[in-house]
This record gives structure tokens, C-alpha cells and sequence, in this order.
């Protein structure tokens, strides 16, 4: 029998930690749920019932230990961390993207300030708070950014852009390192 | 020269430096330019122009004159002003523009041709004969004329860009923008509080007076302890402001780490910040000007509230006996503030009667300097004082023509400043940026208090505006004196006045631009280069336009402003294009399989980003061509393997699922069955064709769409605004799926036995037929299996999920190996896909019609789809479309060129005898020829007859036969396996 072999999008040792914040690479699951105007209640039900969490608004992110659903886009309301179950799936329209979003998540006191020199979105705390999740451009590449805790924030990008996405944000890593250190 | 027990310098941390290969001794928390001004080093450098020797005019980032080449360690930065810079040890910096020393410059002879090199000169005399100018006059001229030279090596610091938010920006952190700040942060607005200054306060570092019963500096520092102190508070001191744009967004340039001498790792030299802010605060205070009269570009004379700064601040006199000449009373802190210090002041010359000094300092009142002297450096002035001349030794002279509101950024999006009588200089209009306000000096309040005041009370009006409410303070107290101004611009007399001292303009410039018509003050800056240096004419623009105003018979206000343009301050292109180099530039994406590429040795093509292999050498193999070549047979007789992953996949789900894509593409998707794939062409609304490709349907409300790799985000775009603006009511989700799944091409006759040998169960014609599709099992791995073909053989596509892509390649490598096959990139791809006569984005680039292509028929009568309709208007359609056929040359080895264009063969290779051009081409080992596909007008009609191509840029001709676009297996039985 066939035995294909798992491989990271990027063979390097994680977590890395410089200055105050680490980078952790997430191994999870990621589905989509389509939706077209109105969400039924059965849905918010079903999916109640798969992931134990309530349907996210408009920009928000709902976790649950290692489970989690967020919204995607105008769309798209993703569930990360548990697999939809069949009857999920036949109520709504569940898509797998596991393998097409790479997903870190950055986390210590001077995240906010790494970010801000690779997205253009507003980073302020009292801004993006604990529960929003965003999507915005991070240096040329489409990116969820979603924050999860005062300095943690889970970020997704395609794929293939892995490599990009990890050279970028260890530039912004030691570019903030290094000016706390700076005379 | 350093004075005892004065300044705001640490004293006990001394820095050794050099200048012009010299060592000096400066202090921390000196500028280069005060620690030059120290050691009695008043020559800096020499003149743009005409080479004449310069010293220091300001204390401040509008300086004209002293530039200098900072060398660290490989690199160096030209045009780095001396008053901006901070001193650190070992720092090493270089006059600028002198050959072959600073006091002796060979082009000084320029200097004593000055009647013939003033503004317009080059205009007039280097017009012929007219080939000279460019291997002749210009680089001569380049060469004499000029500022810092480049390293014209790879700049290895590093630069950054950044993002920054707040509810209020504060441009300026001086007394108005420290009081500013401080009421808004108390009124709980975020604040962002930006100065140019490493240390905040602004001019009240520089001055001799009290705010809240304090030392002005020891105010500032005890706000500035309060402000860091506050979470709202953002302080980001070296930082200039440099432009304002649309929707309260502001660029600033900070100078993150010239105050070191070797970065540390990871840190960059400078940061370009983007700030949006809900409103700002301007507080850029005002800039001092200079009055016109001859011979004032000397070293040692310089504007007088700089004098001020280098003696109150860095603790400097700037001379041992000085001369103060102005027209306002603010000149008179200058010698007050220098006889309180003890230095000695020869001369107060007020241009103004009736006026009395402050200080014991002798006074000439009614006076003007109308001449100065000293080569290298000022050594007297003559003065006209009661209808005499009177010359008066001394070393330095400052010079105040009255304070210009520093009202820059408020021009940035078009606005004009408004001409105040009474402050004889230019203000805001009120509202030129939209969300910014003035306050301070920038809004023409001249005095302390005042601008405390202001600052308190426009602070609380943005806080109002922003729906809080203004915490109350109390304004400190401060002083309360009253700013006098006589305007005055220019003594006249003989000699040349320097107006622009960056680009060397004279007042005699300005006067000869009028007199030749360059009225408009626009014109009279082109004309003369007035305020077109890096300083943009900070010092000198408002005095050059009265000049012009006097010379015209206007008033200043007729005259106008020229404009101001971002960035206020220079901006290295580094740190404008911050992030954009290197990786950088655009990501980079990589296949599942991309290592395993790599150890081929595959070089790599860049298509839509991706980085994909071109082909995979072997042993022996020294041209591309011969890779390619073999590859093709390879997939032909045997069987091939590619990577297929960067095609847009797009997953679609829903009941109107079919019903969209019946809309989208140009034939029927509602008709295939579960199970089947479909070959669909989709068009623009222009009716121009924009993709092509396949789409299968895996359920009875599921699709699943491939496109193209270079219109993957070009299609999802508009499949977007077809389901949102279009057709909203279609009940159905799309989403895409590229990245998720790896798949590859399995082509050749052998390609089944591939698959049967690695899927769980294996497939046949009935199973997975010709345009067939269905899930598939490798081990615990699910897949998707597509009975496809780009290269006209039996083959399939098989897709997991991309963790697996590595592996799968690899194991498909194995198999086909052991079959006589291999992998293959995308010159085989090519090849093999030109041979069945299949298009790409060569063909359909954007202008080109479904008639054009030859797919008519694909565009279903018996529905309506997007550019339906307009495909059909007249001139879409008929015999003067250019029509896609297949090309071969007549002798089979010669060339045919992609882009070249095709002629009848009788014809002139020209223009008008077009007959259409050339999309890909490529060798076809098949046909054991070169073939092409070709536009050619009513091409489909000429079909065996006889083009010229002509290629003019390698002036290659070559005469083809017009033939059928299919060159291999017409009939497609193999396809059919």
C-alpha cells in the first residue's frame, strides 16, 4: 500500500523566539462554511453541536480550547481545530482548506509593534481586541490576522507564500529586538 | 567656540570625531554642525554652483548649506546635514563638492565667472551646435555643478516601513505640541506625538525663558516625562513628517539609528512610517529668513535664532565678535541672549526706526548691512547707518528677515497660504488638509504664551470633535512679549544677494527671470531653480517671491506661493521603497514539490509568482533545448509527470451552483454529469475572452472550476462581482481551493499503469473515461483523479492535499522511471500543448474574441452568458478578424519569432501591410519542425497559403505555410487512450 508522507510548508525549528516575541507554527485542521445571505438556524445549530461554539459575527473569532470558528469572509465562516461532522456537511457547504493556509501564531509583548511593520491595519489595542479577526494585506500577501489574546495573534497565509511569510516576519522580529536594544 | 556652564550638552561624555580628515572633540547630545561650530570649524563646504565657500546657516532640518558625506564604515550618505546629525564616537564625516581641498576648490574659478553663469546661462549658450549638449555640455556641466556623490555600491543598511494609528497626530513637539499633546492624552485620545528633534521641546531648548516658572527646556522635559508616562501616548522623536495625503494619512520619515556608528544586527537606519490619524495637530512651529543683501552667503553668517540655538542649547558661540542684523524684534533675543553670555556683540543693525535695545548691546536703528568681507570666512561688515558706511569687524553675523509659520504640510493636497499683512509672512487656509488643524507659531502666534494658549484651545476643540470632552488645565504661564515686524527683504546695491543658498540663486536672478517675462512665480522657480534644491527653499522662498513681487510691480499676495510638495524634508529612495527589495518584492511561491525539483537541478521559471521548473537536465544535456526535447518524446512514447498545482481550483458549492456557471462560461455546465468534466471558455463583459479551462462536477450542487495560473485571481475577482453585484439572488458559496490541493500531470500512454500501481483501486476506460473525473484513495490518503490532457496523450491529473505533494511526486517519479519516463517542466509543457493546437494566455491575451480563437461554437445559442452579446457586435466577428491558425516555415529549421509580425509575402514589411503577428512558437520534436500558433487576418480562410514573417528587432524573415493549429494526432485518438 501507498504511503504518502506529511511535509511542513517550511522545514524549520519552531517555536523561534527573538526579542519578546515567539513564532509557533499551527498543525490544525481548517474548513470553510459557505453561506449566502441568511444563515439558517439549523446550521447555527449544527454547528453548536460540532464545535460547541455560537455562530461569529462579523469579524470576530469564537475559541474553545483548540477549537475555533471565525469569521472568514463576507462568505465564509471557518472552523479550525475539529473536524465537521457528516451531518454538518450535509446541511451546509463545508469545504477543506487545511493544506491551503499556512497558520502561525505570534505571540509576546511587542507583537503588536512586529505586526505593525508588516500589515497596514490599525493594531491598537483598544482596536484589535482579543476576539477580532481581520483580513488585510501582510507585505503583498492576502493574511487572516486574528487576535486571541492581549499579545497573541494567530496569522494565516496561502501556503506556498510560507517561506515569504516566515523571512518577513523574522525581519520585523529583529527590527523591533534590536531597537530595544538599541543605545 | 564652547562656552563654560551653558547648554543642554553632557559634558562629562566627550566624542571624538572627524571632519575633513581632521579630529575634533565634540560632547553627547551636539549635532555635527554645533561640535564644528565648537572647535571655531566655520568652513564646511563649498557652494552648488559657483564653489564659493559655505559655513552653517541654521540649527535646525531646513539647512541649506551644510551638507557633508557621513562615511560608516562601507557605506556612506551624501547631503546629510551637519545640523541634523547627531555626534557620535568615531563618527567620521567629509566636505562635499570641493576639489582638490575645502580651502582651496580648483572650481572656485566658477565664482569669478558669475556674469556669465547666472540663471537662464545654459539655456541660452549651450543650445548648439545641438549634439554637444548631451556628450559634451552636460557632463561637464554635471560635473562642476552638484552635491555628495553617491557610494554607487549595493546600500547593505537597512531601511523599514511601518505602520502607525492614532485618534490625534501631533506634527511637532515644541511648547505648542507639548501643551497639544498634553491635553488631548488627558482627554484619553490615543496620541501620536512626532518631532524632528531627539529631545522634545523645540524652540523652547533654544531660548532664555520661563513656562510655569521653570526653565522653558526643564518644562518640556517635565511634560515629556508626564507624556511617556501615559499609554495613550505614542512619542517618536528623530522623526520628520514628511507629506500629508488622502483619508488622514501622513508619511514621516525616522532616523532610527544615525546616531550610531555601526548598526547592530536586525536594526534599520531609518523607518518610513504611514500614519492615519482621525485628526492632527499641526505644531511645526515657524522658520527664520533671510535678508537679501551683498555677499550674505559667508561662512560665519547664519540665521539669528540659529546663533541662539548653538549658544543656549549646545552651549556655542558661534563667534568671537558678533553682529546681529534684522528687521523684527525677535533679533534682539539673539544679542541679548549672546551680552548675557558674555560674548561680544558689536552691533545690533535694525532695519526698523525707532526701536531700543533689550540688553546692553550697542544699537543701530534705522540700519542696514549693505557688504561683507572675508574669503573663507567672515572678517568685517560695512553697514549703512544714517546716510553713512561704517565697516565693523566681526567673525559672525546673524541674520533675521522675520519668521516664516512652517505651513508646509497644509500645502500638500493643493492648498494655497493666505498672505498676513501683519506678520508679513504666508498662513494656513483653513481646512487645506481635511481633519488638520494649526496651532502655535505654525498658525502666526509669535509668542509663548500665546501659543500655549492656542495649543490648549485647539487641543480641546479636535478633542470635542472627536465626541470627548477636554479634560481642564491650566495653561502655564509664560512669556507674554509681543512679536514686531518692518517688512524687509533685500538692501540692494551692488554685489550679488543670495536668496536660494542650496542652489545659488541671487536676487540679480530673480530680477533678470521677471525682465525676460517669467512673471508667474512658478516660472521665475523654474527658470531660476529658486526653492528647487533638497531644502526646498525653506529659508529663502517667501524673500525670493517679494523680490519678484517688487520686480513685477505686484504685491506679495498677487504673487503667490510656490507649491509645496511632499516630502518636506529629503527621503532616501531607500526608505520610501522600505520592504520592496529583496524577498520583499513580491512573494514567492513554491510548489509541494519544489525541493524535489531542485535536486533535479530543474532551473526555475517564475509564472504568476510561482516558482515552477522549466525542465530537468540530465546527464549529457547542455541546452534547454535538448532537455526539452527529450522531455516531449518522453511524454509522447512513454509517460511524463508535472506539477499542475498552480492552476486556480475553485471550489463551488450550491443549488444555483450550475445556474452561475451557465452565466460565467459560454457553454452549458447545467448538462454535465456528476462525474464529468467540462473544457469551458469564459468571457469579459466586453465580450473579449478572459480564461479558459476545465471544471468538473464532483456533486449534484458541486463544481469544481480550474483557470488558468496567471488569471486564478483575475477569475475569482469576477466571479465575485458577477454573484455580488450581478446575480445576488444564486444560492451558492465559492471558495478557493489552489492551495490545498497538489496536483500533478500524469501524461503518456503509459500513464494508467502509473496510477494502477499506487491508487487503492485501480481505474480503467469505464471507471475514469476520457473527461472523466472521481475520488480516489492513495493508502489512507484521499485524492481526486481528472481524466485531462494539455499535451494531447492519455492522461490524468491526479490531486491530495498539498502536505502530501512532496511524496506523491516523489513516488510518481519512482514509478515513471521505472517505465522509461520522467518529470517534465514547462518548456515541454509548452511544446506538447503547441503540437495539439491548445491555448494559453499568449493567445487569449486580453484582445482577442471566442471567433478569433476558433470557438464559436463553444458559446451556446441556447443560453445567455456574460459578454454574450457584446462578442456579437459588428467588428467583433468576420473577415478582418485577425484568426488564430497554426504557422510552419517552409524550411523547417528556420525561425519563427513569438511577437514578429506577418506579411503577404510580396508586400513591404511595414505597417500598413500588417497581415498580424505571431503568439508562441516553439520546436516541435513530433513534427520535426519549428511550428507556431499566429493571428493572421481571416486567417481560417488562408489555410495552405504563404506568409512572410518579419521579426524587425533581430531582422529575421522567414516564410510559413498557414496550417491547420492542430500539428499532432488530429483525430485525438490518444487522447482517448
Amino acid at each position: 500500500m501507498v504511503d504518502l508522507i506529511a511535509m511542513k510548508a517550511v522545514e524549520k525549528n519552531f517555536p523561534l523566539k527573538i526579542g519578546t516575541v515567539s513564532v509557533e507554527e499551527v498543525q490544525t485542521s481548517l474548513f470553510t462554511v459557505g453561506v449566502h445571505k441568511k444563515i439558517p438556524k439549523n446550521l447555527v445549530t449544527a454547528m453548536k453541536s460540532v464545535t460547541g461554539l455560537d455562530w461569529p459575527s462579523v469579524r470576530q473569532i469564537r475559541s474553545k480550547g483548540s477549537v475555533s470558528v471565525m469569521w472568514f469572509d463576507h462568505t465564509h465562516v471557518a472552523i479550525m481545530g475539529i473536524t465537521p461532522t457528516p451531518k454538518l456537511e450535509e446541511i451546509a457547504r463545508v469545504t477543506d482548506v487545511s493544506d491551503a493556509w499556512y497558520i502561525v501564531d505570534l505571540d509576546g509583548i511587542d507583537v503588536r509593534k512586529v505586526l505593525s511593520r508588516v500589515t497596514p491595519i490599525d493594531m491598537r489595542e483598544n482596536q484589535f481586541q482579543t476576539g477580532i479577526t481581520q483580513r488585510a494585506d501582510l507585505m503583498h500577501m492576502q493574511a487572516s490576522i486574528s487576535c486571541t489574546a492581549e499579545h497573541s495573534f494567530r496569522i494565516m497565509v496561502f501556503r506556498s507564500m510560507a517561506q515569504t511569510f516566515v523571512h518577513e516576519i523574522l525581519v520585523a522580529m529583529e527590527s523591533v529586538a534590536a531597537r530595544a536594544e538599541k543605545v | 567656540m564652547r562656552l563654560p556652564g551653558k547648554g543642554l550638552i553632557d559634558r562629562g561624555n566627550a566624542l571624538n570625531f572627524h571632519f575633513n580628515d581632521r579630529p575634533y572633540i565634540g560632547f553627547a547630545g551636539d549635532t555635527l554642525a554645533s561640535a564644528l561650530l565648537a572647535n571655531d570649524q566655520i568652513l564646511v563646504g563649498r557652494s552648488f554652483k559657483y564653489h564659493r565657500p559655505r559655513g552653517i546657516m541654521t540649527a535646525g532640518s531646513e539647512e541649506p548649506n551644510a551638507l557633508v558625506t557621513v562615511k560608516r564604515g562601507k557605506s556612506k550618505e551624501p547631503n546629510t546635514r551637519a545640523t541634523v546629525q547627531p555626534l557620535y564616537e568615531g563618527l567620521v564625516a567629509q566636505p562635499q563638492n570641493a576639489w582638490p581641498s575645502l580651502r582651496f576648490d580648483a572650481l572656485g574659478i566658477n565664482d569669478y565667472l558669475s556674469t556669465f553663469l547666472a540663471a537662464g546661462f545654459y539655456y541660452k549658450t549651450f543650445m548648439w551646435p545641438q549634439p554637444f549638449w548631451e556628450w559634451l555640455y552636460e557632463p561637464l556641466i554635471r560635473r562642476a555643478a552638484g552635491l555628495g556623490t553617491l557610494n554607487m555600491s549595493y546600500d547593505h543598511d537597512l531601511y523599514e516601513k511601518a505602520y502607525a494609528h492614532c485618534d490625534v497626530l501631533i506634527v511637532g513637539a515644541g511648547p505648542s505640541g507639548l501643551m497639544a499633546a498634553l491635553t488631548v492624552a488627558r482627554a484619553g485620545l490615543s496620541v501620536v506625538l512626532v518631532d524632528e528633534n531627539n529631545r522634545l521641546g523645540g524652540r523652547l531648548l533654544s531660548e532664555v525663558e520661563e513656562v510655569d516658572s521653570v526653565a522653558g527646556h526643564v518644562w518640556a522635559a517635565d511634560v515629556t516625562v508626564e507624556l511617556e508616562g501615559l499609554a495613550n501616548v505614542t512619542i517618536m522623536t528623530n522623526t520628520t513628517v514628511t507629506g500629508a495625503y488622502d483619508q488622514g494619512t501622513y508619511g514621516a520619515l525616522e532616523r532610527v539609528a544615525h546616531h550610531l556608528g555601526i548598526l547592530p544586527s536586525g536594526l534599520p537606519l531609518e523607518t518610513f512610517w504611514r500614519i492615519v490619524a482621525k485628526r492632527t495637530i499641526l505644531c511645526a512651529g515657524a522658520l527664520e529668513r533671510q535678508i537679501a543683501f551683498p555677499n550674505n552667503d559667508r561662512p560665519g553668517i547664519m540665521t539669528a535664532s540659529g546663533m541662539r540655538s548653538y549658544l543656549n542649547q549646545y552651549g556655542v558661540a558661534t563667534g568671537k565678535k558678533i553682529a546681529i542684523f534684522g528687521n523684527n524684534s525677535d533679533a534682539h533675543r539673539t544679542a541679548r541672549d549672546l551680552t548675557n553670555s558674555g560674548v561680544e556683540v558689536v552691533a545690533m543693525i535694525d532695519s526698523r526706526i525707532g526701536v531700543s535695545a533689550i540688553a546692553d548691546y550697542p544699537l543701530y536703528a534705522g540700519a542696514r548691512v549693505v557688504d561683507t568681507s572675508g574669503r573663507l570666512g567672515l572678517s568685517a561688515i560695512t553697514i549703512e547707518y544714517q546716510g553713512k558706511t561704517k565697516v565693523l569687524e566681526c567673525d559672525a553675523l546673524g541674520v533675521s528677515g522675520g519668521w516664516n509659520p512652517t505651513v508646509h504640510l497644509t500645502c500638500h493636497m493643493n492648498g494655497r497660504p493666505v498672505w498676513d499683512e501683519k506678520l508679513a509672512s504666508f498662513l494656513s487656509k483653513e481646512g487645506a488638509i481635511p481633519g488638520m488643524v494649526v496651532a502655535g507659531s505654525a498658525a502666526g502666534t509669535m509668542n509663548t504664551a500665546g501659543v500655549l494658549a492656542e495649543a490648549y484651545a485647539v487641543a480641546s476643540i479636535v478633542i470635542k470633535d472627536l465626541g470627548k470632552s477636554a479634560v481642564k488645565l491650566n495653561v502655564p504661564k509664560s512669556e507674554d512679549g509681543t512679536y514686531e515686524i518692518t517688512a524687509f527683504w533685500d538692501v540692494g546695491g551692488k554685489g550679488r544677494a543670495w536668496l536660494d543658498f542650496q542652489n545659488d540663486v541671487t536676487t540679480k536672478d530673480i530680477k533678470q527671470a521677471a525682465q525676460e517675462n517669467f512673471r508667474s512665480v512658478e516660472h521665475m522657480k523654474r527658470y531660476t531653480t529658486q526653492g528647487m534644491a533638497t531644502d526646498q527653499g525653506k529659508n529663502s522662498n517667501v524673500t525670493a517671491l517679494a523680490v519678484l513681487a517688487d520686480a513685477t510691480g505686484r504685491g506679495i499676495p498677487e504673487t503667490g506661493t510656490t507649491t509645496f510638495r511632499p516630502p518636506y524634508v529629503p527621503v532616501a529612495m531607500a526608505a520610501l521603497g522600505a520592504g520592496g527589495e529583496g524577498k520583499g518584492f513580491a512573494p514567492e511561491r513554491f510548489l509541494s514539490s519544489h525541493l524535489a525539483s531542485q535536486e533535479l537541478n530543474a532551473p526555475m521559471i517564475e509564472a504568476g509568482l510561482w516558482y515552477r521548473p522549466s525542465y530537468f537536465p540530465q546527464a549529457g544535456e547542455s541546452h534547454w533545448r535538448q532537455s526539452c526535447d527529450r522531455e516531449v518524446d518522453m511524454v509522447r512514447s512513454q509517460v511524463g509527470v508535472c506539477d499542475v498545482s498552480t492552476l486556480g481550483k475553485i471550489d463551488i458549492k450550491g443549488k444555483d451552483a450550475a445556474k452561475f456557471l451557465d452565466l460565467l462560461y459560454t457553454n452549458s455546465f447545467a448538462t454535465l454529469k456528476i462525474g464529468r468534466v467540462r473544457y469551458g471558455l469564459m468571457l469579459r463583459e466586453d465580450g473579449h475572452v478572459m480564461d479558459d479551462g476545465t471544471c468538473a462536477r464532483l456533486g449534484e450542487t458541486h463544481y469544481l472550476m480550474t483557470t488558468t495560473t496567471a488569471a486564478a485571481g483575475e477569475v475569482m475577482r469576477h466571479m465575485d462581482f458577477v454573484h455580488q453585484v450581478l446575480r445576488p439572488d444564486l444560492d451558492l458559496s465559492f471558495v478557493s481551493v489552489t492551495e490545498h490541493w497538489a496536483q500533478f500531470a500524469i501524461a503518456g500512454p503509459k500513464s494508467r499503469e502509473i496510477l494502477n500501481g499506487i491508487l487503492s483501486k485501480k481505474i480503467n476506460n469505464e471507471s475514469i473515461p476520457y473527461m472523466g473525473c472521481g475520488e480516489v484513495n492513495l493508502g489512507d490518503v484521499a485524492g481526486r483523479l481528472f481524466r485531462i490532457s494539455f499535451s494531447g496523450e492519455h492522461a490524468y491529473e491526479l490531486a491530495v492535499p498539498a502536505r502530501y505533494g512532496d511524496s506523491l511526486f516523489r513516488l510518481l517519479l519512482g514509478k515513471a522511471k521505472a517505465l522509461g519516463g520522467g518529470p517534465y517542466g514547462m518548456e515541454a509543457l509548452n511544446t506538447l500543448r503547441i503540437e495539439k493546437g491548445f491555448i494559453t494566455h499568449a493567445e487569449i491575451h486580453g484582445r482577442t474574441t471566442a471567433f478569433d480563437i476558433g470557438m464559436s461554437r463553444m458559446v451556446s445559442a441556447k443560453k445567455d452568458c456574460i459578454g454574450k452579446v457584446m462578442a456579437a457586435r459588428p467588428g467583433m466577428v468576420g473577415e478582418h478578424r485577425d484568426q488564430l491558425v497554426g504557422l510552419r516555415p517552409l524550411d523547417p529549421l528556420k525561425q519563427i519569432i513569438s511577437g514578429a509580425h506577418l506579411f503577404e509575402v510580396e508586400d513591404i514589411s511595414e505597417r500598413k501591410n500588417d497581415q498580424g503577428y505571431v503568439t508562441s512558437m516553439c520546436y516541435s520534436p513530433s513534427a520535426k519542425s519549428v511550428i507556431a500558433q499566429a493571428f493572421l487576418r481571416n486567417g481560417r480562410a488562408r489555410l495552405g497559403s504563404k506568409v512572410k514573417m518579419v521579426d524587425h528587432l533581430s531582422g529575421v524573415e522567414t516564410i510559413c505555410e498557414v496550417c491547420d493549429l492542430v500539428f499532432f494526432d488530429p483525430e485525438g485518438g490518444r487522447l482517448r487512450g
